[in-house]
């Protein structure tokens, strides 16, 4: 019963979300029941469209999602939910043969358990779960760091290049009046190696014009006619 | 609940005859098994009084799902008339609880509501829940027993269960808001499914009326 402690402050946790979903109303009354138990605060979801909708509405932390639903099945709503959420999720399969294994996996499953499940299973597979969709939350925002990081260094490092070869400085001179022009201004490095770029590449577009270009294209096609 | 899948033979009338008969022999094998589970059970609660109240709960429980099988074993098909799922079930009660359970019967003859098989289970325990309540919270008569009055009105695409019992509501008691205080009409919150099916429970008549309202899809019209 971890999910009710108090914290020393005084407050109460936070209860993890859990949403339940199966198209058998006698399986999903008897698994939420069983995981409220636990100390988990549970909604439910007897079809796969009404899961999602209440996965988009509510954004629980986790979800048991059985895989063999009607009109909707739980790989349908896996992929919905991949596309447009974090949160993770387990599968609940009525068989645990190698396909189903590995549709799981590729839908991006962190678990999945075979029915009948008993609820001593159940709790340590959500407390994995939660554990390893905390874990990909994180890994997905340095990803993303890394990635603006990586732009930003890129962009820099171009701006730098153009100071060496127009100035005739060594690189580290350069990017010192990089770095001073753009603290002068009050701006970021990164905007204004952007746009030293931009001028840049607008400047290259610029050619000069040559002989027999100008002039009323109409009019020379007439005249080379004549 | 879907049993099993019968290979599909060729479509002669043989071959779906010996299909249907497969299926009832199936439920009817189920239905067997569930009650000799309750009879185990029932030997528990013999041998320990202290357990009974739970034990009866259960037993209740896999006897309504039982009393399906049983009836899906019956019939080809494996639809469920309502006026025989309610009968059994109230019988059930009846026979564990010693409650007197005076049932009402109005039916289509011709057409009377069948409810879907994929639904029939989920409608049995929500009924047995509902009579079980209902004598949990009845007060003993004269004769030292409970009485419970059910009535039902069964047509082709709808029909109507009533439970009433001479007891009284908590004071604010409102069924919609019960699920959030946990009580044992949790289990009837979420078995009651979203379509087709809608429930009431309210002061009526000196006691108190549980009303179900059954319509398609729940009700199986072809």
């Amino acid at each position: 019963m971890q999910q009710n402690e108090m914290f020393k402050d005084g407050t109460q946790q936070h209860k993890t979300r859990v949403l339940v979903v199966d198209d058998d109303r006698l399986v999903l009354a008897t698994l939420a029941k069983g995981i409220r138990q636990w100390g988990y605060e549970v909604a439910e979801a007897s079809s796969g469209e009404t899961a999602l909708k209440l996965a988009l509405e509510t954004n629980p932390d986790v979800i048991l999602l059985d895989v063999n639903m009607p009109r909707m099945s739980g790989l349908e709503v896996a992929k919905s939910l991949r596309a447009q959420t974090m949160i993770p999720f387990i599968f609940l399969t009525a068989c645990g043969d190698a396909d189903i294994v590995k549709q799981a996996t590729e839908h991006g499953a962190m678990g999945y358990l075979v029915k009948p499940v008993d609820i001593a299973q159940i709790v340590p597979a959500i407390e994995a779960a939660l554990a390893r969709g905390k874990e990909f939350g994180q890994l997905r925002e340095t990803e993303t760091q890394l990635s603006t990081a990586l732009a930003n260094s890129r962009e820099t490092s171009i701006a730098v290049g153009i100071l060496m070869e127009r100035e005739h400085l060594d690189r580290h001179n350069a990017f010192d009046v990089l770095r001073d022009y753009a603290r002068s201004q009050r701006r970021k490095i990164k905007d204004v190696a952007e746009e030293l770029i931009r001028a840049i590449e607008f400047a290259n577009q610029i050619k000069p014009v040559k002989t027999g270009e100008t002039g009323n294209s109409d009019e020379q096609k007439l005249s080379s006619r004549r | 609940m879907q049993l099993l899948q019968v290979p599909d033979c060729e479509h002669t009338d043989d071959s779906m005859s010996l299909r249907d008969t497969v299926v009832r022999e199936v439920h009817h094998r189920i239905k067997n098994h569930l009650q000799g589970v309750a009879g185990l059970l029932r030997q528990h609660a013999v041998e320990h009084p202290e357990i009974r109240p739970i034990m009866d709960t259960a037993i209740t429980q896999i006897k309504a799902v039982a009393a399906i099988h049983g009836l899906q074993g019956k019939q080809a098909g494996s639809r469920v008339n309502l006026c025989d799922m309610v009968s059994s079930i109230a019988s059930t009660v009846a026979d564990l609880t010693n409650a007197q359970i005076v049932p009402s019967i109005m039916a289509d003859s011709a057409m009377p509501a069948q409810i879907s098989e994929s639904e029939a289970v989920a409608i049995a325990l929500i009924l047995n829940e509902l009579i079980m309540n209902a004598v949990k919270h009845s007060p003993i008569t004269e004769d030292s027993r409970k009485i419970i009055r059910i009535g039902v009105t069964s047509a082709r695409k709808a029909a109507q269960v009533r439970i009433f019992n001479q007891g009284k509501l908590p004071l604010g008691f409102n069924f919609e808001r019960s699920q959030e205080t946990g009580n044992g009409l949790s289990l009837v919150h979420s078995l009651l499914p979203l379509e087709g099916a809608s429930l009431r429970i309210m002061a009526a008549n000196g006691g108190v009326e549980t009303v179900m309202d059954l319509s398609p899809p729940i009700v199986a019209i072809n």
